[in-house]
Order: structure tokens, then C-alpha cells, then sequence
């Protein structure tokens, strides 16, 4: 019978113990009370160049740095000093801006960026924060002196002009593009941990005169070997064949096709499939002589006229690999993981060359991808579209 | 003790009953369990909203809205319901007919029969056995795994990726293109404007109030959708919706709801109405085109520099094609209901000053529903402010907070969805016999009853492939298909269904192996919030460990994967925790530079990163500025007004521009509407998301009728018919009938019916034809293709007829476990 | 372990009642245990149970479905089918064995019972089984608690016929009458009136 009491009665006593909760409840900070007169007569004798290299960890790092730039010495005769750029004019900010600064002011006194090496280790943190407070206050003392109403695009670089109404277009932080421009950047940034850096990986070198390349990412092209000149762009994984090799400068020729609405200036690898070879200035496009004109066909899908052209340009020697397949195999793994975040990926094949880009672009939103990598997948996907094979549908 | 009490007792253990007494079923306590006072507030998000939970006793106690969140719904109540939902499949099951004989069982028993138990690992072996006959007698075309549905939030567990990752690392199945919420619209775009649109990001709310002098809202109902988001949702875009309404109310902009029906929106904008009747929308539209094209109200320069097409579709309007016919706003008037001074009036006001037309998604899931879509591009194409700030056309501000400005951050990715090593699945078998490998997601039952039929779709040919075995998972086809009494059908040929969810939703009573998922809020995840804002992350912390014997996806399939030896490719030897930390360590890597994040363990204890307000942007204002290179993704870069594509295509029912077509079933007049007058319009829900949250009892209660779904009807209608307010009513025509309960309201013109998607369908039997318990809309609905171009569901092609229910009312039997009706 | 010397043999008896009891609602029968309640042991327990006028109505009916599924080309897989339909499934089409269910007013699972049932496990320094993880109001739960109740060292029969009374056949009664209408006579329609007419039987005594 005892057999059967297979179940005892425990009887287990513990210290109860009582756990913290509310860790997640916000708002349990106090604030502190600024007496606005004192603390801003004390703000003004602070608000000079001098005060600011006042100690050497600025006088000896940033400073110097900031005297190889043009914003410290340029054709205008105006020089930004510390306080233009990092202590906001507006007068609330500018409090909120020196409680920050004396973190800094606090790494003097215990030392911790007392030297060279000290302060290159923490560049990337004391880079961060000002930043932050960039992209917090949409480059508000950059736009003190560059104003997006202001600016004369057309006095701008094709690329230039692009990217700037863009930007201009939606009021954007100037730091979002421009870092590194009066300082030097941290330095894992230019080690590179991003998709660039993995695409300037697959760029091979030594290229041949006559031999023909692909480029790993979009590229300048320009109409002569100083490179000073801008003619356009050239799009990623796009076919160049090298006709001169003039030190940084090689000059190359481009195969295309392009439709005659308009200036003619993008440049497709085919003739009535939308697969982006880049794209050139209004001038370059219209002069003549800048390239050679071949047949002229109308594409039957949209009734717009296609020329053949050959142009050659020249841009830097860099960038370009001798087969697109690692580019390929790199824009696969990107679109099959990016891709289907949301949904299961639709087949490469499973629309043509021209649907692509509606499609690709329809499914930008919740993908993480930088503007080589975007144009680099697209192109993969135009390329492997039903256009190009038929298998599997 | 006195023995003699309990005489009953004597003797009784002279025998030994060892083997009929199990193993105890409790255990010591730990501390902690002992200990707990007060509880713990946790943070996790929804499709419903962000929000903070606390726990106590192992369970959630309370729930209380995200503070970011300024305007949360009402649905955060509907949670605890889920979770608590004495409808959770709590255990593994098997058919038991199915058990008995597997792929050889009593089909027609679906959907009535009994269920039995099994074990974890019996019911995984039963998975893997049915995946490798199903390959191994047949191969890729008799698995369909491609379905899926809204899922639960949160980015590792995101259930179509789980499942697809581990049914790909076994080998090969049919898969889908397209889903139910815009097949149309999606497909269409493309060739029109050059994005799918539906899921695009639109012109920020800030520049549509500031420049914006008129805003016509196309069949959207804005305050109702916005209630509900794809990640989790924090309901930014009511804050513009809120300066909206004052600037109604300061008549600084007009606003006007096209609908048959008076929405929220329009309630709550206190904006105008214009009525349109329903599915007669392009005769609308073709009038107004008409009367830009005759007044010369249209932006001819425009048209030239950024459209093609005008020419070769102007004579359709003028009536010099080859139908004969004009548009005129008269020969609309007898279709659309609209009077032609009216139209005109109309086509005036869009043109006067800036106009921004925002469509929302129901005029595209019915038949010919590409034609509208079209159609609005090419009314704002004429009107040529495409591309201005408070201008032009938009598909989706209803959706997922777009229209709030997007921060540009990066946001988490996800649990990946394909497997690693894509050539060395357990089966590379790729034959798929002829048949199509991808279908159109709405033709999969035409697919099951019609395998081998050859359909047109989007410019090719897709042979229906013979399709034995469905895996499902977080999706619920028998909420989101069509024509309940077809599927049913379709069922009886399926060998072997298989479902993973948390709740017995009718997919799962439909099924042969049910395995019990755990809801998002039993286990650990990450999200985005704001959706396309991207506004922020946010953890979703494990409230309480999964229930009964439910699992997480992740888990699940990482058993079902060891049968086949790939466990360790599925998880890459990570943990659910490693899975959260690295979305959150990826995403911060994406945004360095830009958006501050910090490390992931002070993240996890805060809950949430906040990106803040990102900068207006004005669609296709690029394209505007230069069309050459910022050209659109059409064939030809331009706005195609006409498309050649589309043309050569040769289909009739959607043909090389923008055209008028007789609908199957129409209201007003139109075809069937004497046998079947009223209108069946299956709108999502206000109460819920798609069929999620149907199942939270106390939440249903708020807005059923007798426990029925509310079937929303004009008080004209329901007079004639004797029915009053809270009655209920059987709705029904030649493809089925259900019953629901009776709304009558102004708000519903005459001839018109709402009864909301997701409603849980409970048939009183397994019978063909059988009444429906709850007001399932679906099971009235028509399963055809909205045309030859996109196939895509036509749901709100759908006429009924209804009547005041007499005699005793089946029980409804939509929500809980399977059961032998008969 | 803990040594229990005051035990009576009696309690022991009645302790292994409830445990056999929350053994039956806890999972479905095995083909040995099938077999112990058709000729083995089983079977003799049920036998002289129903040696006692109040319990023998229940136990015909046990014994009367169990020749009937007998019949069946699969017994074991009958029963296990009717007992996941009676208490594997919701509210609506079987009569799932939790108190909260019959007791709640949202109908909920983990309502009030839970936790008052999760109070006295957390009082005892106990708390359900991992490997079982139901909520506490679980009927198996409950039946498994009063078996230990019974055979704890003090002699506590106000204690055990309270739990009985509040914790039990405070919705034991609703649960018949709902398993009742789905069950229509069947083998664990039978235990559930065997118990409650058990329960009633020991209230009596305590």
C-alpha cells in the first residue's frame, strides 16, 4: 500500500523576497532649476575661439585639423571659428549645448583625452555627440551661412545638384552628408564597416588599355584626365571598356543605348530595356562629338525612339572589377535577405527587366539599403529577369 | 478518525491501482514565484499599439498605452482576451480520421470532426513524414507553403519566415505572388505610376495641410484603418488628422469622402460626402476626365512632359473609339448616381486649386479593380500636379501611418525567411512537372479544383498546379478567401492540411495536424514602431512563458528541422535572445552616424529607442524635377496614361488604358441586382485587425449584435423588410447565407450592407451551403479574378439579399476547437 | 523526502481517490490503462465503488459507455478523441475543466479561481509542474492539491471540506451539466458524476 504514496506533502518555507518593479516607468527624473540671469553672463565670456582652445586638448586636435580645411581658409576671406559651428546661436540651445560641453570639459580635468592616442580613441564618442545634436537640430549653424534658399544649383556639378535639391527638398541636416569636413573622421570610419567598403572589396586592379570592366559601385565620370570636369555618373555593375590609363585617370568607353525624349542623358545597357547605365550632364549629353551616334530604333512597348551610342569619358582609376559574378552573388544574398523581411521574395525571373524597378522600388520601405547597394541589386534583378531566363515559372 | 464515517471507503484499496494513478502535478515552488508582490510592467507592442504591461502571478494584470502614444485605440482592451482566450489551442492535435489513416482519410469530414491529443514530437513527426511523402511521391507542386497572412508583431518571430525557412530547407513548393489586400492595385501601379503605390510612402500630412485646397478621399476611411499598423503602431498620424478636422472646420480645406457610405473619417472630419454608387466609380471618372477634356481644365504641358498615352486614350472619353460611346458626365449619371451637373461641378473643384486625391484600397479588391486605380492617376495626371506638395494622387495614407514623415532610420530586419544554404535542401527536386511554381495568391483553390488549367496573369501563363498538401502558419485563408462553400470543396481534395496558430480560428478546424503557436506576447522580440515613419524601436518583452503547451515559432520549427538535420542551419546556433540582440546590434550598426542607439542591454531595459520626427517629403517630386533621371519604373519612365504592355497583353478584361466594365454582380440596376439587390461591401474591420482580436470575448461583446457580427443597413432597406435594430437577420444568395445582427443607420445609403471582413465563420454543419453562425461576409463573396492582369481578389463584387431571421438561432460555433456537428 | 508517520491508512485511501481522479482528467488513457478499467484493477476499483448506493448510478454509466466504445475498432483513440473534444476544446464545444471558465464573468481563462488556487499552492511553498503548465484552476490541479491536503500530518477536515465546497463543487455542477450536453452519456460524463456525487459523499463525512 505504501507503494501507492507516490506524492508527499513538502511543506517549503522561503524568505520572501521583494522584487524591484517600476524600473520602466519614465518620468522619475528630477530636473533641475537654471537661474537664467547669472548662468547667462557667465554663457557670453565662454562664447569665444579663445576660451575654446583655452586647453590644449582642443588646441592640439581639432583646431589644427580644422586649419586644412576651407573652412578656415578659402576664397572668401570669411572663417568659421569654434563657437559658429558648436555653440548654437539660438539662445535656449545654446544653454542646453553648455551643460553637454562640459562632459568634455570634464574629460580635461580627469584626463582622459589628455593625449593624442587618448583623444583618437574617443573620437568616435565626442564625434557622435555633436552629430547627434546636428541631426537633433537639422544642422541649424551650418544653415547659418549655407542656406538651402540661397544656393545657385546650377552653378553646381550635375551629381551635386541632385543630391542637393534632394536635400534642400526636404529641409535636410546638412551632417547627414557632410561629416568629416572640418575635422578628421573617426577612424574605423574609414576602414569602412559599410556596404561600400564591401563593394570597393570586390574592385579588382591593374586594369588593361582594351580590356573591359564592371564598376562595383555608382562612379563620377568626367569629360577630362584632371577629373575636374564632371560629365555624369556611372551606374553600378555597369560594363566600361579602358582606352587610356593616365595615372589616377583612366579613360573609358561606354556602350549604350538611350531614348532621344528629352536630353538623352541616361544611358541603358540595351536597347529598350530600362537596365541603368548612368547618366549624363545636360552638355555632355548634347554636345556634340562627345560620342558616337549609331541606329535609331523605336521600342515597340512604349513608342519612345532609342539611339545607340558609344561614349568616352573619364574618371578615376578605381572601382571596377573584371566580372560582374561576385557582384552578382553579393546582390543576390542582399536581395534575399532585405527582401523578405516583409514577404516572401518574388522570383528574379518572375518579371521582366522594365517591371523591375516599379516593383524594386515598391519594396524600399522597410529595407535597409544604401543607394550603391539599391542600384546595384536592381540591376541583378533586371539582368536574371525573365528577359534573361525563362526557367522556373 | 473515526473509520466507521466512511464505510464507502472499506476495502477499497485491497487492490492495487498503481498504474492508474499518474505522476503528481505539482512541484516545489521557487523563490521568485513565492516572493512576487506587486508585479512587474513590461513594455511589447501589437498591430494595435505599443503599451506596457503588468504582470503579476505569471499573468498579465494590466495594460496600459505607450505613452508616445498620444491617440491609442480602444482594441489595447481586446489583448488581454487573446491571451486568456479559453479558444487557445493549447495542446498539438490530429484529426482523428486523418490520424487513423493519413493522406487516405475522410475529407469531407473537415471542418466536423473529432480531434485527439498527440505528444510534441509525435506531431512534428507526422509534419516531417507528410513533407517527405509529399515530396517523395510527388515533388514541389503538391506542396503549397507560400500562403501567408498578417501575422503576429515582432521581428524574430515573424511566423511566414519561420515557416517558409524551415519548409525550403526541406525542399521545394509552390509559391504565391501578390496578397489580399491589394492584388490589384499592386499590380496595376506598376505599369501606371512605376511603384506598386499601395505600399509606398506618401506626401508627409504637414505639406498635404499646408498646400492642400481641396483633399477628395476615394473610398478611404482613414480614422478606421490608421487604427492598426504592419509593425506595431503608435498612431502618429492622427495627430495630422486632428489639425485636419480644424482645418475643415475653418473651411481652410475642403475635404470630400467619394463613398457609398458615410465613413469615420467623414464623421469625425465633419467633412462632405459625395455619393457614388457602388463598383461605379470609372463611369465617375471617365465623366470627370470628360469634363477637364471639354472645359480645358486639364494640364496639357504636364501631359506632354511627364505622361504618354493621352492621345490614344482621349477618344474612349470623346466616344471615337470603338465602343462609340461618350463619357459624358449624362451617360455617367445613369451608372454611378452621381447627376451630371454634379460631375461637372465635381471635375471644376479639382481643377480650381491644389488637389490631393488619396484612394484607399476597397475599390481595388473587386472586380475590373485595377480600372479605378488607373483611372485616379490619370484624372491627376490631367490635372497635373503630380508631384507637388498636396497634390497628385496617393494610394495608401490609410495605411500604417503613412503620411507621417519618416526619420529615415534603419529599421530592425528579421528572422531570415530564406535558408542559408538555398542549394542544399533535404530535397532539390525543382521539377515541377509543367506546372506553375508561382501563382497569384487568390487562384490557389481555383488551383486545388482546376489542377492544370492554364490562366492568364500579369502577361503570362500560369498552368494551376495539382496541389495535395497546405501548410499554414499565423494565416487564416478561411477568414481571407472567398466563397466559403468553394473552399470547402477545394478541401475535400487537399490530402494533408497543416496549421500553426494560437487560436482555434477556422483554418484549424479545417486542418488534419494543428500545432499551438504562443502568442507575441510569450516571447522576446524587437519591432519597429510607426511603421513607415520609423519613427522608433521598441522591445517586446516576454510577458508571461507560453501557455500550456504552446510554443514559439522559433521553437517549433527548430524541432521540425532537427528531423530533417537542419536545426542548426535554421537557428545558426542562436538563441531567441541572440536573435533579438542582433537585429538591435544590426539596425544600431545601420544607424550609426545618424540615429544615437544604445547598447542593446540598456535598450532592453528602457524598452524603446526613439528616432523623433522625420522631414516632409512630397511624392514624386523627384520625378517632377527631372523625369529623365529620376524617371518612374514604367516601361517607359513616364506616367503611362496608355500602356502598350498592357495592350499587347490582349486581355478584355483590362485592356491598354482605362475603361468601363459591366461588373458580375452590381447594385443599382446593374447585373443580378433583382434577385440580389443589396450591395455586400467586406471593408476591414473597425474593431479588429483582419480576423485578429475576433476571438477576444469581452472585446466582440462591445460591438456584436446577439453575439452576431453587425451587418451595417439602410433603415429604408430595413423597414421594408420588418427589421429593426438589433434584430437578427439571415443575409444569403446563391453562394451561401449566414446569419448577423441587424445595425440599421442613415450612414448606409440605400441598397448598401457593410458586415466586416475577419469575421470568424462558424457553418452549422460541414454541409454545402451550410448557414454560417456569426456574419463570416466571405461566405457570400465571389472567388473570381479581378481581371486577367492581376487575378486578384474581388471581394467587394458581391450582391445579396437579406431577411428578418424567424425561429431559434444555431448557436454560433465560430469560436473554439473542432467538434463532430452532425 | 518528508516521513509522514501520522497518516492513517484511511486517508491514504481517500488522498489516492483524488489523485486517481486527477489522473483521469488529466490525460487520456492509455491501452493498459484501458485495459485496467475493463478487466484489471480498474475495474475492480470502480466495482466497489459502486458497492455504495450514491455512487453506482455514475459508475453503471462509466461502465456502460466503456462496453460500448469496447465495440469500437479503436477504443483507446475513441476515448482519447472524446476526451480532447470534452476538455481539450473551449467552452463552446466541450466542457474544458477549469474553474475560471464557470466562475468569471469574462469567461476567461487565468481569472479569479487561478489565482486563489495560485495563493494556496504559493502558501504550501508549491507550485504546478512545468511539465503540466495549465493553469491552476485546472480540475487535475485542484484534485491533486486536496489529495495532499488530506494526507498533510494535521487532521484537517474543516480545511478539506472548505477547498471541497469553495474550490470544487463551486462550479463542478455548472461543468456536469455542460459536459452533459456534449458528452450525451459517454465514459468521462461518467467520471465527472462519479466525482462530484464523491465529493458530496465525503462532505457528508467531513
Amino acid at each position: 500500500m505504501k507503494n501507492m504514496l507516490k506524492k508527499f506533502w513538502l511543506i517549503v518555507s522561503k524568505p520572501s523576497v521583494h522584487l524591484s518593479f517600476g524600473f520602466l516607468t519614465i518620468g522619475g527624473f528630477v530636473a533641475g532649476i537654471i537661474f537664467w540671469g547669472g548662468f547667462n553672463t557667465a554663457l557670453e565670456a565662454t562664447n569665444t575661439e579663445e576660451f575654446c582652445i583655452g586647453c590644449h586638448e582642443m588646441a592640439d586636435n581639432v583646431y589644427v585639423e580644422l586649419q586644412d580645411t576651407v573652412h578656415w581658409k578659402n576664397n572668401s576671406g570669411v572663417r568659421a571659428t569654434c563657437p559658429d559651428c558648436h555653440v548654437p546661436h539660438n539662445w535656449t540651445d545654446k544653454i542646453a549645448r553648455k551643460m553637454q560641453a562640459s562632459k568634455e570639459v570634464y574629460g580635461k580635468i580627469f584626463g582622459t583625452i589628455s593625449t593624442r592616442e587618448k583623444f583618437l580613441e574617443k573620437r568616435g564618442e565626442l564625434a557622435q555627440h555633436e552629430w547627434d545634436r546636428f541631426t537633433a537640430n537639422n544642422s541649424l549653424e551650418c544653415k547659418n551661412c549655407h542656406d538651402y534658399n540661397s544656393m545657385d544649383f546650377d552653378s553646381m556639378s550635375e551629381r551635386a545638384q541632385v543630391q542637393m535639391k534632394m536635400a534642400a527638398e526636404r529641409d535636410q541636416s546638412c551632417i547627414d552628408c557632410h561629416k568629416g569636413i572640418a575635422h578628421h573622421l573617426p577612424d574605423n570610419m574609414n576602414s569602412g564597416e559599410g556596404t561600400l567598403a564591401k563593394l570597393e572589396e570586390m574592385a579588382t586592379s591593374g586594369y588593361k588599355k582594351g580590356e573591359s570592366y564592371f564598376s562595383v559601385r555608382q562612379l563620377p565620370l568626367f569629360t577630362n584626365s584632371e577629373l575636374n570636369e564632371e560629365a555624369g555618373q556611372l551606374n553600378a555593375a555597369t560594363e566600361v571598356k579602358i582606352l587610356e590609363v593616365k595615372g589616377d585617370a583612366i579613360k573609358v568607353e561606354i556602350d549604350a543605348w538611350r531614348k532621344t525624349k528629352g536630353f538623352g542623358r541616361v544611358l541603358f545597357e540595351d536597347f529598350a530595356m530600362n537596365i541603368n547605365d548612368g547618366y549624363l550632364t545636360k552638355e555632355v549629353a548634347q554636345a556634340e562629338g562627345s560620342m558616337t551616334k549609331g541606329e535609331t530604333k523605336e521600342d515597340d512597348l512604349t513608342g519612345l525612339p532609342w539611339q545607340k551610342v558609344s561614349v568616352e569619358l573619364w574618371m578615376r582609376n578605381g572601382s571596377l572589377t573584371d566580372s560582374r559574378d561576385t557582384l552578382w552573388t553579393f546582390a543576390k544574398t542582399t536581395y534575399d535577405s532585405a527582401c523578405s523581411v516583409c514577404h516572401t521574395q518574388p522570383a528574379e525571373n518572375h518579371f521582366d527587366t522594365n517591371t523591375w524597378p516599379g516593383m524594386f522600388n515598391g519594396m524600399l520601405s522597410f529595407v535597409n539599403l544604401d543607394g550603391d547597394t539599391q542600384a546595384l541589386v536592381l540591376k541583378y534583378l533586371q539582368k536574371h529577369s525573365s528577359d534573361f531566363s525563362d526557367a522556373g515559372h | 478518525m473515526a473509520i466507521t464515517r466512511r464505510g464507502f471507503l472499506k476495502g477499497i484499496l485491497a487492490t492495487s491501482a498503481s498504474t492508474l494513478i499518474g505522476p503528481s502535478l505539482l512541484a516545489v515552488a521557487n523563490d521568485a514565484a513565492a516572493a512576487e508582490t506587486a508585479g512587474t510592467w513590461k513594455v511589447s507592442g501589437s498591430h494595435w499599439g505599443a503599451f506596457r504591461a503588468r504582470v503579476y502571478g505569471g499573468k498579465v494584470q494590466e495594460i496600459k498605452a505607450f505613452e508616445a502614444d498620444k491617440y491609442p485605440t480602444d482594441m489595447l482592451n481586446g489583448i488581454k482576451g487573446i491571451i486568456y482566450s479559453p479558444s487557445r489551442i493549447r495542446y498539438p492535435m490530429v484529426r482523428y480520421d486523418w490520424y487513423l489513416k493519413r493522406n487516405k482519410s475522410d475529407t469531407t469530414q473537415r471542418g466536423d470532426n473529432r480531434f485527439i491529443r498527440v505528444t510534441w514530437d509525435e506531431a512534428l513527426d507526422l509534419f516531417y513524414q507528410e513533407l517527405e511523402r509529399v515530396q517523395k511521391d510527388y515533388g514541389p507542386w503538391a506542396l503549397h507553403a507560400g500562403q501567408t497572412g498578417w501575422r503576429q508583431t515582432g521581428q524574430v518571430h515573424s511566423c511566414g519566415n519561420h515557416m517558409q525557412r524551415a519548409v525550403s530547407m526541406h525542399g521545394f513548393s509552390v509559391n504565391k505572388v501578390g496578397d489580399y489586400s491589394t492584388g490589384a492595385g499592386q499590380t496595376i501601379m506598376p505599369y501606371v505610376l512605376g511603384t506598386t503605390e499601395v505600399y509606398a510612402q506618401g506626401t508627409s500630412w504637414p505639406l498635404i495641410l499646408d498646400n492642400s485646397k481641396t483633399i477628395i478621399l476615394w473610398a478611404t476611411d482613414l480614422v478606421k484603418n490608421l487604427q492598426v499598423g504592419w509593425a506595431c503602431e503608435t498612431h502618429e498620424s492622427f495627430e495630422y488628422l486632428e489639425q485636419l478636422k480644424d482645418k475643415v472646420a475653418s473651411k481652410q480645406i475642403r475635404v470630400i469622402s467619394v463613398d457609398p457610405v458615410r465613413t469615420k473619417t467623414q464623421k469625425y472630419l465633419d467633412c462632405e460626402q459625395q455619393y457614388v454608387n457602388p463598383q461605379a466609380d470609372v463611369p465617375f471618372m471617365l465623366a470627370i476626365a470628360h469634363t477637364l477634356y471639354n472645359e480645358e481644365l486639364y494640364d496639357k504641358k504636364f501631359l506632354s512632359t511627364y505622361a504618354l498615352g493621352f492621345e490614344e486614350f482621349i477618344p474612349y472619353v470623346t466616344g471615337e473609339s470603338k465602343d462609340k460611346v461618350e463619357k459624358t458626365p449624362e451617360w455617367a449619371e445613369a451608372i454611378c448616381g452621381v447627376p451630371a451637373e454634379d460631375i461637372r461641378e465635381f471635375a471644376r473643384l479639382l481643377a480650381s486649386d491644389r488637389t490631393q486625391l488619396i484612394f484607399g484600397w476597397c475599390i481595388q479588391r473587386q472586380q475590373h479593380g485595377e480600372q479605378p486605380y488607373w483611372m485616379g492617376a490619370v484624372i491627376a495626371a490631367m490635372l497635373g500636379q503630380i508631384g507637388l506638395p498636396g497634390g497628385g494622387v496617393s494610394y495608401a495614407h490609410h495605411y500604417s501611418s503613412i503620411g507621417v514623415p519618416s526619420t529615415g532610420a534603419a529599421s530592425p530586419g528579421a528572422f531570415p525567411r530564406n535558408p542559408d544554404k538555398p542549394n542544399e535542401r533535404v530535397h532539390m527536386n525543382q521539377d515541377f512537372k509543367g506546372y506553375s511554381s508561382t501563382i497569384p495568391v487568390a487562384r490557389w483553390i481555383d488551383a486545388i479544383l482546376e489542377p492544370g488549367k492554364v490562366i492568364n496573369a500579369n502577361g503570362a501563363k500560369i498552368t494551376l498546379p495539382d496541389i495535395k498538401m497546405m501548410v499554414f502558419s499565423g494565416c487564416n485563408p478561411w477568414h481571407h478567401h472567398q466563397d466559403r462553400n468553394r473552399m470547402k470543396k477545394a478541401f475535400h481534395k487537399l490530402e494533408t492540411v497543416v496549421s500553426i496558430d494560437f487560436t482555434w480560428t477556422a483554418s484549424c478546424r479545417f486542418s488534419d495536424i494543428v500545432l499551438p503557436a504562443c502568442t507575441q506576447w510569450e516571447r522576446n522580440d524587437i519591432d519597429l514602431y510607426g511603421s513607415y515613419s520609423n519613427r522608433g524601436i521598441i522591445a517586446m518583452h516576454k510577458l508571461v512563458d507560453p501557455l500550456y503547451q504552446s510554443k514559439t515559432d522559433f521553437e517549433i520549427f527548430t524541432l521540425l528541422t532537427q528531423r530533417f538535420g537542419k536545426s542548426k542551419e535554421y537557428t545558426q546556433g542562436k538563441s531567441e535572445m541572440d536573435w533579438v540582440k542582433q537585429l538591435y546590434d544590426e539596425c544600431a550598426a545601420a544607424n550609426k552616424g545618424k540615429f544615437d542607439m544604445p547598447d542593446f542591454m540598456t535598450f532592453w531595459k528602457e524598452g524603446w529607442v526613439d528616432f523623433g520626427k522625420g522631414p516632409n517629403w512630397t511624392r514624386q517630386a523627384a520625378f517632377r524635377e527631372d523625369p529623365e533621371i529620376n524617371a518612374l519604373g514604367t516601361p517607359s519612365g513616364f506616367i503611362e496614361i496608355f500602356s502598350r504592355k498592357i495592350d499587347r497583353y490582349g486581355y478584355d478584361d483590362c485592356q491598354g488604358h482605362p475603361m468601363w466594365f459591366e461588373k458580375a454582380e452590381r447594385s443599382h440596376g446593374g447585373p443580378g441586382s433583382e434577385e440580389f439587390p443589396i450591395w455586400l461591401q467586406s471593408c476591414h474591420p473597425d474593431k479588429r485587425l483582419h480576423s485578429q482580436m475576433c476571438d477576444s470575448e469581452e472585446f466582440r461583446a462591445t460591438y456584436a449584435v446577439q453575439g452576431r457580427e453587425p451587418l451595417y443597413i439602410n433603415p429604408e432597406d430595413a423597414k421594408k423588410r420588418g427589421i429593426n435594430d438589433g434584430d437578427l437577420v439571415r443575409v444569403f444568395n446563391k453562394r451561401g447565407q449566414l446569419l448577423a445582427g441587424a445595425v440599421v443607420s442613415e450612414d448606409y445609403a440605400k441598397g448598401v450592407a457593410r458586415l466586416q471582413e475577419g469575421a470568424w465563420y462558424g457553418p452549422v454543419d460541414e454541409s454545402i451551403g451550410a448557414l454560417d453562425t456569426y456574419g463570416d461576409p466571405n461566405t457570400l463573396t465571389m472567388d473570381i479574378g479581378s481581371s486577367q492582369l492581376a487575378q486578384a481578389t474581388s471581394a467587394n463584387t458581391c450582391l445579396v439579399q437579406y431577411e428578418k431571421f424567424e425561429g431559434k438561432a444555431p448557436a454560433v460555433s465560430s469560436f473554439g476547437g473542432p467538434k463532430e456537428m452532425a | 523526502m518528508i516521513e509522514t508517520p501520522n497518516i492513517s491508512e484511511e486517508n491514504e485511501t481517500r488522498a489516492s481517490i483524488y489523485w486517481w481522479f486527477a489522473t483521469v482528467f488529466t490525460k487520456e488513457l492509455d491501452k493498459q490503462q484501458l485495459a485496467a478499467y475493463t478487466t484489471g484493477e480498474g475495474a475492480q476499483l470502480l466495482k466497489q465503488l459502486a458497492d455504495t448506493a450514491e455512487l453506482s448510478p455514475a459508475v453503471k454509466l462509466v461502465n456502460n459507455s466503456l462496453a460500448k466504445c469496447m465495440a469500437l475498432q479503436h477504443p483507446e483513440l475513441e476515448l482519447a478523441a472524446d476526451f480532447c473534444q470534452q476538455f481539450l476544446s473551449d467552452s463552446k464545444v466541450g466542457a474544458p475543466p477549469y474553474a475560471s471558465i464557470y466562475l468569471s464573468s469574462s469567461k476567461l481563462m487565468y481569472q479569479e479561481p487561478h489565482e486563489q488556487m495560485l495563493a494556496l499552492l504559493v502558501a504550501q511553498g508549491l507550485r504546478v509542474d512545468p511539465e503540466f503548465n495549465e493553469p491552476a484552476d485546472h480540475l487535475a490541479i485542484q484534485l491533486d492539491y486536496l489529495g495532499n491536503l488530506i494526507m498533510r500530518e494535521d487532521d484537517n477536515p474543516q480545511q478539506q471540506a472548505e477547498f471541497i465546497q469553495q474550490h470544487l463543487l463551486s462550479w463542478l455542477p455548472q461543468w456536469l451539466e455542460v459536459l452533459s450536453k456534449v458528452s450525451k452519456g459517454g465514459f468521462y460524463q461518467g467520471f465527472a458524476e462519479l466525482l462530484v456525487a464523491y465529493l458530496r459523499l465525503e462532505l457528508q463525512h467531513l
